[in-house]
């Protein structure tokens, strides 16, 4: 049953999410960049958040630091009351998989599994027995509508279809919170718009949803848009106060 | 020469093609030197990878060379300015008839020739004259009588003869004695030495000491003129009627050709001839001109050769894993680099371009790989030869095997290396250049391409006749390769046309098996044609069975997985389908890998299995050949132990005396007169039993029978199994009962005689055995009685026995065995030679167990996106570096089964079903000790070798791997 208006009101108050004076510098030799510069920041479960601006200004990097999958040079990240930041690479990685799904701009599959494969592997990380994982995988390949593809390879695959496996993938473990980082920078306009309207439909069943673009229409289409620029977050909040500063 | 010019051809194609890229064309240039310096340690892996197959050719070359050349050098050292050897064995005034000899030969105008030398000799029982520990004895010791003057002045080369400080002619009771000899018994100057010769024992005292080189190394001790025949003389006064033969005194005439020490030989047949025909006829009695050096170097060159094509057939396998392992690697480099070919395609360079470019890549590989492989093959020689030393070696040899090569074996080693590695690295790049671009560029599955499918059905159908044709030239010709080929060839090759008609599965199911059941089969089917089985043989049932079955491995491989899905999804059984998952995607790369350790193990396991037969011999093998004995005993052939002797002895219930000699023989596969041992029998040698025989004429009924008729019959002759067969490694032919043979004595006659059975074990060394009168009439007087069988008494206890025999006959030289210690002897260098071939495949063990590593350095790097990817979704690390151990596992514990497994069916096959041992009553047993080896080393190396890039894939940071592709 899905949650009505109000419980997801509720929901959305407590921030699943907050992040403090997140730093991240790239060292190369003896070249830093410093990346993140100081990042705040709350997501609230319910939320579908838009990440927006230009290339090479740290929105990938921010997803990793946000998510675990990369450390940070300071402030802190604390998920469910955890400081992820603090955590051991192990005890992050086993929370990564209980509490994250991701989408990645080049779907990254796993080449030499099928569809199906792919989709239960979060569940079989999970504990679930392999008869019950590959029943669900199915169940959720049905809902991003490609019942008919479970036993196809990657490379069998459009990179629609593709990234509809990512995002079943990504969803089938019930993850509090999905990570999606540009899911339609390698599709065509057509594909990217079903894509998206996939994205909307699992966020209309209540899923927290992170997107990180740098397409404007993209950005400007959900609920809370954060403009990322310089390392720095330089807007955050509804995409029209955005449009109106503009 | 054929192949050398075709060797030379194609590398010198290769390495053309290679370098006109590498000079006039800068694209190609820059690309590749380009990407080796951008991943230099994977390009390290590959040159690795590629020089294994160099350096097992290199040292299968060098240990031949060093055989060659320690056996050439023992020629310079021992024989010095002697070429030839003319030898006769006057009765009566010994001294006289070999000076008439030498001024025969001095004034017969013998071309050629720069000097003679005379002498006589004699076999004598050497006694250092200590007692208990510290007696040495050399039971038939060369004792010469040589004139010091005329020595120094014999040959080109006063140093070469070694009697330049050798002073003046011994006399009185002095010996001058080889430096070899001294070191053996234990002798320095002044000290006293025994002489057992012609039943007399002279006490001596060494005046000096020589260096064992050339004339003052010939024999072991030089004594005073005249003492050979003054005891010659006493003993022949003195013998009775009933007392035994002795071989008498050698009168030699030494002779040195004109030229150097080596091309000497050159005059030899020459200068032979004119001295057979100076001598004919001269009243000098059998005159018997031995080609000395020219043998000598023969038997070096031939030494050598067997050894290097021993080494470098067994070497096969690890050679065929080697390009197994460069195929699977260069396949690696291009997948990794697939788009980045498919852009380099699409920006315009031609299908051609590509292959040169990676051709260029892969010659200078090669060319690398060929140089330190040459390096590494010196090493591993130097270790094989180590090994030989130190199973030949005896407590009183001083023979060194020298590590001996020279820059053309290396050069040809390092071509055939560079050659094999550049074919190699040709055809996977003719395969690779034919990406589809798109595909390429967008990573995905090559789409098929009808006009290529067309050419690899046609190629199919070809190998399939071939394989017919094959079969059938085979089966008319008894050809043992077309008969054990043709049908495996004919079945894999009718895989892809099958697969049109019948279900995929059951096709790659189906033929494999039918090829597999042939070559095992084919023992059991054709006995005959099979039974001299070659080295050859095995290294093609090898590649034959596990190509076979590393397909059935492929086919039935989903179906771990599938068993593995039955099971809960444990934090291992996660491991394990990732560890799976790669290996059954990649089925072409998986096959190429499995082929290379399954072919591993194959050789282990089968010599392993050799080695454990053989040593079932040593149960069965003492009562085949003792003919209801105890003990044998052999002496000296000067000084022999008499039947008189024997049956003096307390210990000894009764004797027969064999009467021995060494004519020469020719038989159907041996048309030269070849020197082979001939022991004469009568009716007290059949007295107690008879030896076994592994094949008679089909006449008799029994082989007691067969021997009884030997004595009846002096047509007939009994031959050992390798008779006339020289060197070592499986037999490609031998004696049948019904072939004719032809014996040839000193005076050159000759009687053909018919084979009527054939020994099942000769670890006696009877050589053929003949009847008594026969051999004492046709050979004599070279026929002596220095073999004797004995029974014992009943409670005589046979330790005992040959510890009193041994001491009561020390002066005789006797060696008393028992046939059990024969045949403990006997098997013990064969099984230690079969184990030194095995530390040689360790090599290709290493090969496996490398190349499994090397693959999997390599597999990290191809899939740290995937890896990063599963860490992002959580994955922990232990999962990543766990599923790495289980693909290694995974390969490994095939390649153990399909290696091992075939390897003991083919064993149990080989010697149950083939004649491939003659007849020996050997038994299949299962070499447990060595499966255990052959099974659990590559297992446990393998998983070290996974262990580094599993560790390096599990400490991947998800962040790093996904920004490489996102």
């Amino acid at each position: 049953m899905q949650p009505t208006p109000e419980q997801r009101h509720e929901q959305s108050l407590e921030p699943i999410l907050s992040a403090r004076g997140v730093h991240k510098i790239y060292r190369n030799g003896t070249v830093e960049v410093e990346v993140l510069r100081g990042i705040d920041l709350d997501l609230c479960a319910g939320e579908m958040v838009m990440v927006m601006g230009p290339s090479g200004n740290g929105k990938t990097t921010l997803l990793n630091c946000l998510s675990g999958l990369d450390d940070i040079d300071a402030g802190t990240v604390t998920i469910d009351g955890l400081d992820i930041a603090a955590l051991t690479d192990a005890k992050r990685t086993a929370h990564r998989s209980e509490r994250m799904g991701f989408v990645f701009q080049s779907f990254n599959l796993v080449g030499v599994f099928s569809a199906a494969e792919n989709v239960e592997l979060p569940l079989l990380l999970a504990g679930t027995k392999p008869h019950d994982a590959r029943e669900r995988a199915h169940a959720m390949l049905e809902r991003v509508g490609l019942g008919d593809r479970g036993h196809r390879r990657p490379a069998e695959l459009s990179g629609g279809e593709q990234q509809r496996v990512a995002i079943a993938r990504a969803l089938v473990g019930e993850p509090a919170i999905v990570w999606a980082d540009e899911p339609t920078g390698n599709l065509d306009s057509h594909t990217a718009e079903s894509i998206l309207d996939l994205l909307r439909e699992v966020h209309g069943a209540g899923q927290t949803l992170v997107i990180i673009t740098h397409d404007h229409d993209i950005g400007t289409s959900g609920e809370r848009l954060v403009q990322v620029r310089d390392g720095l977050i330089t807007h955050d909040g509804p995409p029209h106060e955005l449009a109106a500063l503009h | 020469m054929i192949f050398a010019i075709v060797l030379g051809g194609l590398v010198a194609i290769a390495a053309g093609v290679s370098l006109w890229d590498l000079f006039l064309t800068p694209t190609f240039r820059r690309l590749a030197l380009r990407n080796i310096s951008r991943r230099r340690g994977e390009a390290a892996l590959v040159v690795v990878g590629a020089m294994f197959g160099t350096a097992i050719i290199v040292a299968a070359l060098v240990v031949g060379d060093s055989f060659d050349g320690s056996l050439r050098e023992i020629a310079r050292t021992s024989l010095g300015p002697i070429d030839e050897v003319v030898r006769i064995r006057p009765t009566t005034d010994i001294s006289h008839t070999r000076l008439k000899l030498e001024d025969r030969l001095t004034h017969a105008g013998l071309p050629n020739v720069d000097g003679f030398l005379t002498a006589t000799l004699a076999n004598a029982v050497l006694d250092n004259g200590r007692q208990g520990a510290h007696q040495r004895i050399d039971t038939s010791g060369c004792v010469a009588e040589i004139d010091f003057a005329s020595a120094r002045h014999f040959g080109p080369d006063r140093e070469i003869s070694g009697m330049a400080t050798a002073g003046s002619s011994p006399s009185g009771n002095d010996a001058v004695v080889s430096r070899e000899t001294a070191d053996a018994l234990g002798l320095s100057v002044g000290n006293a030495l025994e002489m057992h010769l012609y039943g007399s024992t002279t006490r001596l005292r060494v005046r000096s000491i020589l260096p064992t080189v050339g004339v003052a190394g010939y024999c072991a001790a030089i004594i005073p003129p005249g003492s050979i025949e003054g005891l010659f003389v006493k003993a022949t006064a003195t013998r009775s009627s009933t007392s035994a033969a002795f071989q008498p005194p050698d009168g030699v005439e030494f002779v040195s050709n004109a030229g150097g020490v080596f091309d000497s030989t050159a005059h030899t047949t020459q200068i032979s001839d004119a001295i057979t025909a100076a001598t004919e006829g001269q009243g000098f009695g059998e005159v018997d001109v031995a080609a000395a050096k020219r043998d000598r170097l023969k038997t070096a060159e031939d030494t050598g050769s067997t050894l290097r094509s021993i080494f470098s057939g067994i070497g096969g396998f690890s050679v065929m894993s080697g390009i197994l392992l460069l195929i699977n690697l260069v396949v690696m480099l291009a997948e990794e680099r697939k788009t980045e070919l498919g852009i380099l395609r699409a920006i315009g360079m031609k299908r051609n371009h590509l292959w040169r470019s990676f051709t260029l890549e892969g010659s200078l590989y090669s060319a690398a790989a060929s140089v330190l492989g040459a390096a590494t093959g010196i090493g591993i020689a130097a270790l094989v030869i180590a090994g030989t030393q130190s199973i030949f070696n005896e407590e009183t040899s001083t023979f060194r095997i020298h590590l001996f090569t020279s820059f053309g074996t290396l050069a040809l080693g390092a071509a055939i290396g560079f050659t094999i590695a550049m074919i190699t690295v040709w055809i996977a790049s003719m395969r690779i250049a034919r990406l589809n671009v798109i595909a390429a560029i967008r990573d995905l599955v090559n789409p098929p391409s009808k006009g290529r499918h067309l050419v690899r059905l046609v190629l199919a159908a070809a190998g399939a006749i071939a394989g017919f044709v094959l079969s059938i030239v085979g089966v008319e010709s008894g050809a043992q390769i077309p008969l054990l080929i043709g049908v495996p060839v004919a079945a894999l090759c009718l895989l892809p046309l099958a697969r049109r008609f019948v279900h995929v599965l059951l096709v790659d199911l189906v033929l494999p098996h039918i090829a597999i059941g042939w070559v095992l089969t084919v023992f059991t089917m054709f006995p005959d044609e099979m039974q001299h089985a070659g080295m050859a043989i095995f290294v093609v049932m090898g590649v034959v069975l596990v190509t076979s079955a590393v397909i059935v491995a492929s086919t039935i491989a989903p179906f771990w997985p599938w068993l593995l899905g039955r099971t809960g999804a444990t934090g291992v059984t996660l491991s394990a389908r990732l560890g799976f998952a790669y290996p059954l995607a990649r089925r072409i790369r998986t096959a190429l890998l499995l082929g290379m350790f399954s072919l591993v193990i194959f050789t282990m396991t089968f010599l392993a299995s050799f080695s454990a037969v053989l040593s079932t011999a040593s149960e069965s093998a003492p009562g085949e050949m003792s003919a209801g004995f105890d003990l044998m005993i052999d002496s000296n052939r000067s000084n022999p132990v008499t039947s008189e002797m024997l049956a003096a002895r307390p210990e000894v219930a009764d004797s027969a005396l064999l009467l021995r000699a060494f004519p020469k023989f020719t038989i159907r596969y041996e048309t030269a007169a070849t020197d082979w041992m001939v022991s004469g029998i009568d009716e007290r040698f059949l007295a107690h039993g008879a030896p076994k025989l592994a094949k008679r004429s089909s006449e008799f009924t029994s082989d007691a029978a067969a021997f009884r008729s030997l004595l009846t019959h002096p047509e007939s002759i009994v031959v050992d199994d390798s008779f006339l067969i020289h060197g070592g490694g499986p037999k490609t032919d031998g004696p049948e009962a019904g072939n004719k043979v032809t014996i040839i004595n000193p005076a050159g006659d000759r009687r053909d005689l018919t084979i009527i059975g054939v020994l099942s074990s000769d670890f006696t060394m009877h050589g053929a055995i003949w009847a008594r009168s026969v051999v004492a009439s046709f050979l004599a007087p070279a026929a002596v009685d220095d073999r004797a069988f004995v029974r014992l008494r009943a409670g005589v206890d046979r330790t005992t026995a040959d510890t009193r025999l041994t001491n009561a006959f020390i002066d005789r030289g006797a060696t008393v065995s028992s046939f059990r210690d024969l045949v403990t002897e006997g098997l013990s260098r064969t099984t230690a030679f079969i184990r030194l071939l095995e530390g040689y495949l360790a090599f290709g063990l290493l090969i496996g167990v490398a190349g499994l590593g090397v693959v999997m350095v390599r597999a990290v790097r191809e899939r740290r996106h995937e890896i990063g990817v599963l860490r992002a979704m959580g994955f922990p690390a232990s999962v990543i570096s766990r599923a790495f151990l289980i693909e290694a596992t995974f390969i490994a514990v095939q390649g153990v089964l399909i290696g091992g497994g075939l390897a003991l069916i083919t064993a149990y096959q080989v010697v149950v079903n083939s004649g491939a041992f003659s007849g020996q009553t050997l038994h299949f047993v299962i070499p447990w000790s060595g499966l255990v080896v052959a099974g659990t080393i590559p297992l446990i190396a393998s998983l070290a070798a996974t262990a580094i890039p599993a560790r390096q894939a599990a400490k991947i940071l998800p962040a790093v791997a996904l920004r490489l592709a996102d």
